[in-house]
């Protein structure tokens, strides 16, 4: 799956795995500020090893993005190198339908409310919950929901910052599966 | 000393919950080993449903694209948004009505239900032909939203526009923002006494008014608008523009989120900004 990438977007797989692997062993965690409100705080969230459920929106998240693995010694999750991280919009889509995770067969990319309801923007660097989605990349991830005019956009959430755009379908980001806990 | 304690309760956590999936999954086997498992056509009680403290609305986008934009059947673009969710639930069955997958009903001032539910909106109407409204309930989400006017002198007015003010130290990140003390039809423009106003109003029967969530807004926005990200029917007066939310900007709490009713997406501003200011009531905060 690898080789089938273009050259271009395999020397970005490799920057970004390599950078991203920099970073997670230089520890960036996310910086929560006193006085402001967490909306997603971990007691509203039911952990279950590499998958979790939160309690409000009746969702059921994987804990780690595609490309990473769950590390259960450490509830963390490890890039790993055979897998792609950076998808395009239409990659995401694909992969969405593949994942096996904990047996189930139904997970999706998530819509943009729903990618939104685990925003934290109490917190930044990423604004996510670190404690319920550990070794979150504080960057784009894809959502399922297409732009509304012609010209090929569809909507991403940027997880340093927590700020939804709509973007061209051409770009690479990460991608985090949902599906109904029932 | 702090991490010790987190690693041992995530290790200890990480062993209680490999147990539980193990339990998850034995179960669904057994399940579906009695036939108990998906729309196999088993005359099987449907599980009571759980009590969701905030349900999700649906984005309101009926339609799926391919890469390049062109609109594409959705059945053959099945992991969309479009394929997904209440919007394309088939037999939806609404407490109300609106567009795509959301569920409203229109609400007078004093909190009662509309009796007719269709009629539009006209300036020169009223709640008594119910061709105005003053709220919305969201029957999903259990939120009960404002409704803006086209009377240049209600409080109400959709042309008036609020500073960001929070006083309260527990969620204004130490930044209350701007008392702008400018009059908006009685009341001054800044967004802690245009709730208060509300609230000591009791407007539509509650005295909970608040500024919503990000998240909150986003229930009501609908992307798949071309014009304006908002149902119009349910929300006349509408503005393809900035609303404001509770909620700071993190890495600089001199700003605030709002949410764009051009699109759907959201953004930041300077609390000093005065901007439009939808209130919401009901739900958790």
């Amino acid at each position: 799956m690898f080789i089938q990438l273009k050259r271009c977007q395999r020397s970005l797989s490799i920057t970004s795995l390599f950078c991203g692997a920099f970073l997670f062993a230089s520890v960036s965690h996310a910086a929560c500020v006193n006085g402001l409100r967490q909306e997603t705080p971990t007691s509203r969230f039911t952990l279950q090893a590499d998958v979790v459920t939160d309690t409000h929106t009746g969702l059921m998240w994987q804990r780690c993005a595609l490309g990473q693995q769950w590390q259960t010694e450490k509830s963390r999750c490890n890039l790993n190198l055979e897998q792609q991280r950076l998808f395009t919009w239409p990659q995401a889509l694909e992969a969405s339908k593949a994942s096996p995770l904990g047996g189930y067969s139904d997970w999706r990319l998530p819509n943009k409310n729903e990618l939104a309801s685990i925003v934290e923007r109490a917190c930044t660097g990423p604004a996510i919950n670190e404690t319920v989605f550990p070794s979150t990349t504080a960057a784009e991830f894809w959502t399922s929901t297409p732009g509304r005019r012609e010209g090929g956009y569809a909507w991403r959430i940027n997880f340093k910052t927590g700020d939804i755009l709509n973007i061209q379908t051409d770009q690479t980001y990460s991608v985090r599966l949902v599906r109904d806990a029932q | 000393m702090y991490g010790l304690f987190f690693g041992l309760f995530g290790g200890l956590l990480s062993v209680m919950s490999i147990n539980l999936k193990q339990c998850f999954m034995r179960v669904t086997l057994l399940l579906a080993a009695i036939g108990v498992s998906g729309c196999k056509g088993a005359a099987v009680e449907p599980p009571v449903a759980k009590l969701l403290a905030k349900p999700l609305n649906d984005t309101g986008t009926t339609f799926c694209r391919d890469s390049s934009g062109l609109e594409e059947d959705c059945f053959v673009a099945s992991a969309q948004d479009g394929n997904q969710g209440r919007d394309a639930q088939v037999g939806l069955v609404k407490t109300g009505g609106g567009q795509a997958g959301f569920d409203w009903s229109k609400i007078a001032t004093d909190g009662s239900t509309l009796a007719q539910q269709s009629l539009a909106w006209q300036a020169a109407g009223s709640e008594a032909a119910n061709t105005q409204w003053r709220c919305v309930q969201d029957h999903h989400t259990g939120l009960l939203w404002e409704v803006k006017s086209d009377v240049p002198t209600a409080v109400n007015f959709r042309d008036l526009r609020y500073t960001w003010f929070d006083p309260d130290t527990t969620r204004n990140g130490g930044n209350e923002g701007l008392a702008s003390t400018d009059d908006c039809n009685g009341i001054a423009c800044n967004t802690a006494a245009y709730i208060a106003a509300a609230n000591t109003q009791a407007l539509c029967g509650t005295q909970q008014w608040r500024l919503p969530s990000v998240n909150e807004l986003l229930s009501i926005a609908v992307s798949a608008n071309l014009d304006y990200a908002i149902d119009t029917d349910y929300f006349p007066n509408a503005k393809n523009d900035q609303y404001w939310s509770y909620q700071s900007y993190a890495p600089n709490r001199a700003n605030a989120w709002y949410v764009y009713f051009s699109d759907g997406g959201n953004g930041t501003a300077l609390k000093t900004l005065d901007t439009y200011t939808r209130l919401v009531s009901g739900g958790q905060q």
